[in-house]
């Protein structure tokens, strides 16, 4: 029977592998906040796997997982096991430059929005329509299907490439990469 | 000189800014084209100490998006791994075919 740090990870590889399905395709005709939203998603279970196989009596109550994961990636033995065998120290760099990606990615999701105090998003999120000003000051509503999102920018990027690589190896070698104390 | 905020016209120029975008940051990495005929897929090999060993080298598929009009393959490899490869230890991915690789960065492509 699975736990449910198991049953985190399953689901997470799942939508992990929608996310690889719809970022492949045009973009221009899948719009990337669908295959966004399933990168936050698969982000956030990934997460909550890996903190419930660290403290199995852990509450997990909101969105917010991704950014929790930094301190427990960020270690060379954890470099390692992710085949930074030659060089850990370049994913301790890699994890130094882009821990605000983390933040970012939950952020996609409306229930994480800016504010350090919490609450929801009233910008740019992957599900609902928001409203903002435009560059000529007038308030306007934005849809996630015909917004261009820094996310994807940099998801496209050097870093961005290596960034994916990892969340894909930790999906899938998961419990032989994070293992309880 | 690559404007690396200009939006390709060419499947040239987006190999080019591509190899750019992804070379650019370093000294320590090397990048292959495996050029596509239909000039719809830009499929890179990419080698540098900084990658990760893998069990199974897979690429990273990216869409068409409206600021980058072609699809992106991105295989990132380690030195490890790429001697592997040379010596027949471990396999691109099927359909990549090793021999079609050209080198485009750090050579051949303006920085």
């Amino acid at each position: 029977m699975a736990s449910q740090a198991d049953a985190f990870l399953i689901q997470a590889r799942s939508d992990f592998r929608v996310f690889e399905l719809l970022w492949a395709q045009d973009l221009n005709t899948y719009p990337e906040c669908h295959a966004l939203q399933h990168l936050q998603m698969a982000t956030e279970k990934m997460s909550k796997a890996m903190l419930l196989t660290l403290d199995p009596e852990r509450e997990l109550m909101s969105h917010v997982a991704f950014r929790e994961v930094v301190p427990i990636l960020n270690r060379p033995d954890i470099a390692r096991r992710l085949g930074y065998n030659q060089n850990p120290k370049a994913f301790r760099d890699l994890i130094d430059r882009r821990r605000s990606w983390f933040r970012s990615i939950e952020q996609l999701s409306p229930s994480v929005g800016t504010n350090p105090h919490g609450g929801g998003s009233e910008g740019p999120n992957v599900e609902y329509p928001w409203q903002a000003r435009d560059i000529h000051t007038r308030v306007i509503w934005y849809a996630p299907a015909e917004y261009n999102f820094d996310v994807s920018k940099d998801m496209r990027s050097r870093d961005g490439q290596q960034f994916l690589l990892v969340i894909r190896q930790l999906l899938e070698r998961l419990p032989e990469i994070i293992q309880p104390a | 000189m690559i404007n690396l905020n200009e939006i390709p016209r060419t499947y040239k120029e987006g190999i080019d800014l591509l190899a750019a975008w992804h070379g650019g940051v370093n000294n320590t990495t090397s990048i292959y084209s495996l050029d596509d005929n239909s000039e719809h897929v830009i499929r890179f090999v990419e080698i540098s100490p900084d990658f990760s060993d893998q069990d199974e080298l897979r690429p990273l598929r990216m869409g068409a998006s409206h600021d980058f009009p072609y699809s992106s393959e991105v295989l990132l490899v380690s030195e490890t791994d790429w001697q592997y490869v040379q010596n027949g230890r471990k396999t691109l991915p099927s359909g990549w075919d090793r021999n079609a690789l050209r080198r485009i960065w750090p050579n051949g492509v303006p920085s």
